[in-house]
């Protein structure tokens, strides 16, 4: 029965001493995985469509580029999508390669000064770096994405995401790897089916018959404009990554342009009616950087675009791309004379 | 606190750290501070429920322990079943009835304006009760005397890895193991380590992975052809197997981690040949409570071949009942009846002889349609209401859209995983077997479970679904 004696005692565990074999082979083999496929970069270089697979297509193109780039774009998705670099270098008159596009899908201030760190020697030769902005970027509440898991260590991680699972990611990579993981299972699957001459023509037969006919319908624009806006508040820590990426432009040399790309009118006047105040801190901050020339594009109408000119609520398509870049490159002329004149002369 | 985030494992490792270096008493008295905290983690107010219905079964079973006459006996038995039952009714019935009762005077054209309450249900509070009832009520049947120790009563009531989604547990199974010394040996650590792994991998990368898409077949299942119901109907199935017996699982494992024994709840009922079968091999401790404490009492099959069939319809129709506060659980509960009513008629017609059992091919072709019988009685368990369940069984029967193999493929991919899993268990008879499996298979097998469920594993913890009951 019970005993009052005393608190303490370690006889509970009786265990003998025994080398855990199957544990250890486990341990091992999670170390090998971590090691060899999660912290490596080989396997997004194979697959350039994910996050941090972007990330190394951009390097490349950077490292590629026929001559070495006068006009840098960094940014997200939505300039990425809505200024084309060919369309530039054809209505400024520039040579082919002078503008180069290295938005990153979903990119925000780490990724664009992690890419600008990693790659300053390259970049240097640039006169003038477009930075286009969104205030989700400096929303301490938006995630940061994989990329972020992928590149930082633990002062970034304790930095930016000082949560229990983002230090534990930092230990054991694989904890955040579900995206690559879930993109080499697709392939196997994919390989597999596509070794079925049966189960390919079914594939096949579901893909045409799956085809759309129409755009895929909208959500409600409440909810696109909150997701981006959720929560938000302000990051001084975000805030000062741009504050660095426009300071090493100076230091180099560049001229540095802080744009914002036009919006559906619905989005603008619900972001007016249901975050004004944030977006008004967003651009207070954006107020706050030295020697940037910023440029606002907000509803589409005021650029001269219609709904048609975009895939959602936010992202141009090809036809309204090519549109605003028209529009944007007139700006550009006229606004950054010198520099788009240098460059079509051909003077660094 | 759920098994399946960080926060239960930093709290597991307190809590064994204290553990292993007390003795048995203060053990028992750390453990019950712990599993009041697991429990108040979601709302500290439900502790005080648990509470009220320690101290009064605690007293009213010594009460009916010290009482003489019979009379007063069956009086204090029959106040905590009231107590108790009104305690579950009014937290998880009231609004079911009060709606079903303004629904029956609407049928006769009146208006009725019936009061509703904003009741939250507390975890687990249909575990705990009847796992209270049982105890009382085995004091009153004398199998048991009552403990005097209210510490350790109490724990047996909160011991938190079965605490809110069970095995309901025998007071005279671990009581005694409460009351004595534990210790926790080699076996314990590896078993109960493997048993929580198993647990994980069934929760995290089988039943939270195919509850997004499952929520999407019985939100419309008018939306979608016959052959994805189908492959809808197989996810959910396997949901609620993984993760209840995830669950079980964990709790299982936890459990030995402390020296103490919890019982099988799930013994791989899908590879049932019968439903009989099926219900000694799903969710054991209530099966076998309702069998005891509901079943038996009613008369069993004792009095006659009708009255046995009517027994089984009442005991699983509260047994629907007892999962959640829909006229959906009551319709799954009269199913299983009717099932398990039809199989003993069939036996009674045909007794099974050696030469039927020992044949493969027909105990797979058994093990199919019980596991189809099951299958589709879980429309009814998992669909909102009537019309979604009867919506949902007509878009299976009503055959549309064609048959294309790889629209199913992934059920079968997911069945595949739970056979791998389930059947070296089923063959062996042992839910561990695997730590006799030549080490660098076990290895692999390890670092396979715990990649998948880091890589699988969804931003925020799902609960488990038995949580709701």
């Amino acid at each position: 029965m019970l005993s009052r004696s005393s608190i303490f005692s370690f006889d509970t565990l009786q265990v003998r001493w025994k080398v855990p074999r199957g544990l250890l082979t486990a341990i091992l083999l999670l170390g090998v995985l971590d090691c060899g496929l999660s912290r490596a970069d080989w396997p997004y270089r194979k697959y350039p469509l994910s996050f941090v697979g972007t990330f190394f297509s951009q390097e490349e193109a950077l490292r590629n580029d026929p001559v070495p780039p006068g006009i840098i774009i960094l940014g997200n998705s939505r300039s990425e999508y809505g200024l084309l670099a060919r369309e530039m270098e054809r209505f400024l008159g520039l040579p082919n390669g002078a503008v180069l596009n290295l938005s990153l899908d979903g990119g925000d201030h780490y990724d664009n000064d992690l890419f600008q760190k990693r790659n300053r020697q390259t970049m240097k030769s640039a006169r003038l770096l477009i930075y286009s902005v969104d205030a989700y970027q400096w929303n301490d509440n938006f995630p940061l994405n994989e990329r972020f898991h992928h590149f930082a260590g633990l002062t970034d991680r304790l930095n930016f995401e000082p949560s229990v699972p983002s230090l534990f990611g930092w230990f054991f990579r694989t904890e955040q790897k579900a995206a690559l993981y879930h993109a080499i299972f697709r392939q196997i699957e994919k390989r597999v089916v596509d070794a079925s001459h049966l189960a390919g023509r079914a594939v096949m037969d579901d893909a045409s018959a799956n085809q759309p006919t129409s755009p895929a319908p909208l959500g409600p624009i409440e909810d696109w404009v909150s997701s981006w806006y959720k929560n938000f508040r302000l990051s001084p820590r975000r805030e000062k990554l741009l504050q660095q990426i426009v300071g090493r432009a100076q230091e180099d040399g560049q001229r540095v342009l802080i744009v914002q790309l036009p919006f559906r009118d619905e989005y603008i006047h619900e972001l007016y009616r249901s975050h004004a105040s944030d977006y008004a801190a967003y651009e207070r901050s954006i107020g706050k950087l030295h020697g940037v020339d910023v440029k606002f594009f907000e509803t589409a109408s005021g650029c001269g675009l219609v709904p048609t000119d975009f895939k959602d609520w936010s992202h141009l398509n090809a036809v309204g791309a090519e549109k605003f870049t028209r529009r944007w490159c007139d700006w550009l002329a006229t606004h950054d004379k010198d520099i788009v004149s240098a460059l079509g002369t051909g003077r660094r | 606190m759920l098994f399946n985030t960080w926060q239960f494992f930093v709290f597991l490792a307190v809590v064994l750290a204290l553990y292993y270096s007390l003795r048995t008493l203060p053990q028992n008295r750390m453990l019950l501070v712990a599993s009041y905290f697991f429990y108040g983690w979601w709302d500290w107010r439900f502790t005080s429920l648990l509470m009220i219905s320690t101290i009064f079964d605690f007293h009213i079973s010594i009460a009916i322990d010290n009482a003489s006459d019979q009379r007063r006996r069956k009086l204090l038995l029959l106040v905590s079943i009231a107590v108790n039952f009104g305690m579950l009714g009014f937290f998880k019935y009231f609004n079911f009835f009060i709606d079903s009762a303004a629904h029956v005077i609407q049928c006769f054209g009146l208006q009725p304006h019936p009061p509703t309450l904003r009741i939250i249900l507390p975890a687990g509070i249909s575990f705990y009760t009847f796992q209270t009832m049982n105890y009382v009520i085995d004091v009153y049947r004398r199998k048991m005397k009552p403990t005097t120790d209210f510490l350790t009563y109490a724990l047996f009531v909160a011991y938190f890895p079965h605490l809110v989604a069970g095995p309901i547990i025998r007071a005279e199974v671990l009581l005694p193991q409460l009351l004595h010394k534990r210790t926790v040996t080699n076996n314990h650590l590896s078993t109960g380590g493997v048993l929580i792994l198993i647990g994980l991998f069934k929760k995290v990368v089988i039943a939270d992975v195919l509850s997004p898409d499952v929520e999407q077949f019985f939100a419309a299942p008018h939306t979608f052809s016959s052959l994805l119901l189908l492959k809808g109907l197989y996810y959910f199935s396997l949901q609620i197997y993984c993760d209840f017996s995830g669950y079980t699982d964990i709790a299982r494992g936890v459990s030995r981690l402390l020296g103490i024994e919890l019982p099988e709840n799930f013994n791989q009922p899908y590879l049932s040949r019968n439903i009989t079968e099926f219900w000694r091999r799903w969710h054991i401790s209530l099966s076998t409570w309702l069998r005891d404490y509901l079943y038996i009492p009613l008369g069993g099959n004792r009095r006659g071949r009708l009255r046995t069939y009517l027994n089984l319809l009442i005991t699983m129709l509260l047994g629907g009942l007892w999962h959640g506060a829909n006229w959906t659980f009551v319709v799954w509960g009269f199913l299983h009846g009717l099932y398990l009513a039809a199989h003993k008629f069939q036996v009674e017609l045909h007794p099974i002889t050696a030469s039927v059992t020992q044949s493969r091919l027909l105990n797979v072709a058994k093990v199919f349609v019980t596991f189809h019988l099951v299958a589709l009685t879980w429309i009814c368990f998992r669909a909102p209401n009537f019309s979604t369940a009867f919506s949902y069984l007509m878009g299976i029967l009503r055959w549309h859209g064609g048959f294309n193999v790889l629209e199913i493929a992934s059920a079968i991919w997911f069945m595949a995983i739970v056979l791998v899993l389930d059947l070296p268990q089923y063959f062996s008879e042992n839910h561990t077997i695997i730590l006799r499996w030549p080490w660098v298979v076990r290895g692999l097998a390890y670092a396979t479970m715990i990649t998948l469920i880091f890589v699988t594993r969804s931003n925020r913890a799902i609960p488990f679904i038995y949580f709701q009951f």
